[in-house]
């Protein structure tokens, strides 16, 4: 009996392992052909303006809301520590530090993908359920240049941008709560410039656009390759979410420790 | 490229346990109109994505006269499907495209022609499928019959050499049928495509096809003309000729 659950446990373990290795290795293959297309002419220019927009224009009011308040919670919980060592100087670079390091670009990149990463997987996903991926192909419309390559670029293009508007409106969010805490504007704001380094707004930047990349790309292969109706749209979907945020975050914590 | 003969050899293709098609060998005649007709279930539709390469066979081969599509690369695949039209049984609309450019977009993406000929193609071809004034229509508000004409005009519109329509009637009401029928032998007539057929309205089959394959049971039952079919005197054949009750009606 103990060897025969045993040899079930490895068979799990098996199954597990060689779902994820094919999953991964499909996903691979998608993304890299997604990131060929980009490159190869003839473009559709107007389809990438479309998918900007939709990932870029679209997500403005939510990330600068997200922003906003975050900055603020942040200067709200350092402000009262910094106090006890006089150190109110500190609290706008810290604040600054914060938002353009860490905090704009993974709230952001989550934020991003419950709007963006999920619709991408739900519209992609109806499209195959309803042959409508398959009619491009015998139409010699190639799919994943037609449809996921200007969802890819337009994440590693817009969440940079979204995330330094979120940083901006951060350090804002951060300066009112500051003035109504009784800090005056000069203890904020004087030490922000020569303590905040270029390369700070470098590494958000970066993480951004890789945090686009895995939401866009996260998102597309999960509808593309979704199946069994509208029950499989919505498996696609949720599951995406899931995968993303995990993704995000793991990236985030690997790129700190290893890159910067 | 030249309407093209389409030889199946030996197809055979299974989902999990199920086995769809078991071996299915039959030739469509180049320029001329070839039904299929079946069952419901038996594995037509199956057939049309193979004939497209949207799917890959367990096993056997499809050849466009000496061409093995499953053996093409990619950019011969492309050549190919450049001449190739198909309807899907669902239609298969972009549901984020208005109805005109769902018609338009082969058109458009393979910038085969100019944006105001590609217009007026298109609202010609929705005028002879009964849809004149559709144009800007988003496909969302279409009934299922005005879907399938839309996407019947999409098929045509780039004037492919092969032409494959699964059930392009069923869902329409015996008007418009007889629309469609008159426009699959007029554009039959007109470009000399090879047309393919798949269809459970035995009435249109007996009158425009010029051969009809019976699939039963993963295999071609009988291939032949619209008069063998009428004289064939075997059950299997004479249930779908004439319907369940025929052993009584004789
Ligand atoms: N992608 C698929 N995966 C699993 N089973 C399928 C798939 N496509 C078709 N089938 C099955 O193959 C059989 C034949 O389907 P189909 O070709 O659509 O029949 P029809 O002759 O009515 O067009 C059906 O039982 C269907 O459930
Ligand atoms: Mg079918």
């Amino acid at each position: 009996m103990s060897l025969s659950f045993i040899t079930s446990a490895i068979q799990f373990i098996g199954r597990v392992a060689l779902d994820v290795v094919s999953h991964l290795g499909r996903y691979s293959i998608l993304s890299f052909r997604a990131l060929i297309f980009c490159v190869v002419p003839p473009w559709r220019v107007r389809s990438y303006f479309r998918q900007m927009e939709l990932v870029g224009v679209d997500s403005l009011m939510v990330v600068i809301l997200t922003g906003l308040f975050t900055g603020g919670v942040f200067t709200l919980q350092i402000i009262y520590g910094f106090r006890m060592f006089s150190a109110e100087s500190m609290v706008g670079p810290t604040v600054a530090m914060a938002m353009t390091r860490e905090l704009g670009p993974v709230l952001t990149a989550l934020m991003v993908t419950g709007r963006v990463g999920s619709a991408m997987a739900a519209e992609l996903g109806a499209m195959k359920v309803t042959e409508q991926i398959d009619a491009l192909t015998v139409m010699a419309a190639d799919p994943v240049k037609f449809l996921i390559s200007p969802r890819i670029i337009a994440g590693i293009v817009m969440l940079p941008i979204l995330t330094t508007i979120s940083d901006a409106v951060g350090v804002v969010g951060g300066y009112f709560v500051a003035m109504a805490k009784g800090l005056d504007p000069g203890q904020f704001a004087g030490r922000i410039q020569d303590m905040l380094v270029m390369d700070d707004i470098f590494v958000g930047l970066i993480k951004s656009g890789v945090f686009g990349f895995i939401l866009t790309s996260v998102g597309c292969y999960a509808g593309f390759f979704c199946k069994g109706g509208a029950e499989g749209v919505g498996k696609a979907t949720t599951g995406a979410v899931v995968v993303s945020y995990v993704a995000i975050l793991v990236g985030d914590f690997v790129m700190t420790a290893y890159m910067f | 490229m030249p309407a093209p003969t389409i030889v199946v050899k030996d197809l055979k293709k299974s989902f999990g346990e199920q086995m769809v098609l078991k071996g299915v060998n039959l030739t469509l005649d180049s320029g001329k109109i070839n039904f299929i007709i079946g069952r419901s279930g038996g594995g037509k539709s199956v057939l049309l994505k193979h004939l497209t390469a949207l799917m890959t066979p367990d096993s056997g081969d499809i050849f466009y006269d000496l061409f093995s599509i499953f053996r093409a690369n990619k950019k011969e695949l492309f050549e190919l499907r450049i001449h190739m039209g198909l309807l899907f049984q669902e239609g298969a609309l972009f549901d984020s495209l208005s109805v005109g450019e769902n018609v338009s977009f082969p058109a458009w993406y393979h910038r085969t022609m100019k944006a105001k000929d590609i217009k007026e193609k298109a609202s010609e071809l929705l005028k002879d499928l009964g849809l004149e004034g559709s144009f800007t229509r988003s496909v969302g508000e279409l009934s299922q019959g005005e879907k399938k004409r839309v996407a019947i005009a999409r098929a045509l519109i780039l004037e492919p050499q092969v032409l494959f329509f699964d059930e392009p009637t069923t869902g329409l009401d015996p008007l418009l049928s007889g629309v469609v029928d008159e426009l699959i032998t007029e554009v039959g007539k007109r470009t000399g495509a090879t047309i393919v057929v798949v269809s459970h309205d035995i009435a249109a089959t007996l009158t425009i096809a010029h051969k009809i394959n019976l699939i039963h049971d993963g295999r071609v039952f009988l291939s032949g003309s619209p008069e063998d079919f009428k004289i064939s005197k075997d059950e299997v054949v004479k249930e779908f000729i004439f319907g369940e009750d025929s052993n009584k009606a004789i």
